[in-house]
């Protein structure tokens, strides 16, 4: 098996260096087969050309460069990047280490366990958690969380979460079929739809205005009207 | 869809509900509408309420990130970042 | 204080439950309460104004948006 990690980007300057270093440390302390995906959207901090020195320190078949003209959005950076890949598991994540690639042999474990298609981060169960959350924050995360759980009964306990592992072959089904930032949530309740198996793994994850808010609730309601 | 699945539901739920009120059990049925939401309102302040009390504040973990940044920092300098 | 504030919430939602059990289900099989139109009314009216506050939040989120 061969694990391919899509890192889509955007003034990350500071996180690119730190979330690579700690995904290479991950994966060579398990013995894991990998490259690291970079999907730069343009950023206009630097970002690539950070990119580009990793690419020199780490090799480039470990650390592929994948950038694009301008910022275009979460579901084409997954195409993108994911024509590009070469292995047949596909892990998604966030770039500025709020997830922790030590988790990432955790979700592997998982998906051979029960061969599931997809293995979930989860904040919301077991050991799972979140640093830097005031209350405001954690009462609207539990809300939106239990309001999700009510409408769409979706199987998994995290859906707004990005920390995921996925078969190549599903993922790419999956982002044809969405069309929705709900995104996110939009992929757990089409793989629902598709009978995909869903695994979850606790995650720590170390760290949202009036619009975010609306958003997601419009997102919310229309996955309940036609899913 | 999801829609028509809770539509159904409270449409079954209301016509039972009608069909009985159209002399205490007269009395506990017609306000019951009412009992399941505020029930269901309770239900929801108290389970989100709950999840918050209960949630993780992983403080272990931000430690652990922070200390493993600054080996990162180092070890990236040494290969000439 | 998070911890605080989330069992707060579940004392509350306790007590609104235990209570409301006993003024619609109970009492009409034995009167603390006030008149059984209430019981109705209330709820009714807080439901409303969720509503109302939910509505306002919206929109004003959207205005705002737009401008």
């Amino acid at each position: 098996n061969k694990y391919s990690v899509l890192l889509p980007t955007y003034n990350e300057r500071e996180n690119l260096p730190l979330i690579v270093w700690l995904l290479v440390k991950s994966f060579s302390e398990s013995g894991i087969n990998y490259e690291i995906i970079i999907i730069d959207d343009g950023s206009p901090d630097g970002t690539r050309d950070v990119a580009e020195q990793l690419e020199k320190i780490y090799g480039s078949d470990r650390i592929l460069l994948r950038p694009r003209e301008k910022k275009l959005g979460l579901g084409t950076a997954y195409i993108h990047g994911m024509k590009h890949a070469t292995g047949n598991y596909i892990i998604i994540m966030d770039a500025d280490l709020s997830h922790h690639p030590k988790f990432i042999p955790e979700f592997i474990r998982k998906q051979k366990e029960g061969n599931f298609d997809i293995v979930s981060g989860t904040r919301y169960k077991g050991n799972g958690g979140v640093y830097g959350w005031d209350l405001k924050r954690k009462i609207i995360s539990r809300g939106a969380n239990f309001l999700t759980q009510i409408l769409l009964r979706p199987g998994a306990s995290d859906l707004t979460g990005s920390f995921r592992l996925y078969r190549k072959e599903v993922l790419e089904k999956l982002i044809e079929k969405c069309v929705s930032g709900v995104f996110q949530m939009e992929m757990i309740v089409r793989a629902r739809q598709l009978n995909y198996t869903i695994g979850e793994v606790p995650i720590s994850f170390v760290d949202l205005g009036g619009n975010e808010i609306v958003s997601f609730l419009k997102g919310l309601l229309t996955l309940f009207a036609t899913t | 869809t999801k829609l028509a699945q809770w539509l159904w539901g409270l449409a079954i739920l209301g016509s039972t509900w009608v069909a009985l009120t159209t002399l205490s059990c007269q009395e506990v049925l017609w306000p019951l509408p009412a009992y399941l939401l505020v029930s269901a309102g309770c239900y929801a302040l108290g389970t989100v309420g709950y999840r918050v009390a209960t949630f993780h504040d992983c403080e272990d973990a931000a430690r652990e990130l922070q200390s493993q940044i600054q080996e990162a920092r180092a070890d990236l300098a040494r290969r000439g970042l | 204080t998070d911890q605080v504030v989330g069992l707060g919430l579940v004392a509350v939602s306790l007590i609104i439950f235990t209570y409301y059990t006993a003024w619609v289900i109970l009492l009409p099989f034995i009167h603390y309460f006030l008149p059984r139109a209430y019981a109705v009314a209330i709820p009714l009216a807080a439901g409303l104004l969720l509503l109302l506050f939910v509505g306002l939040f919206i929109s004003y989120v959207m205005l705002k948006t737009k401008r």
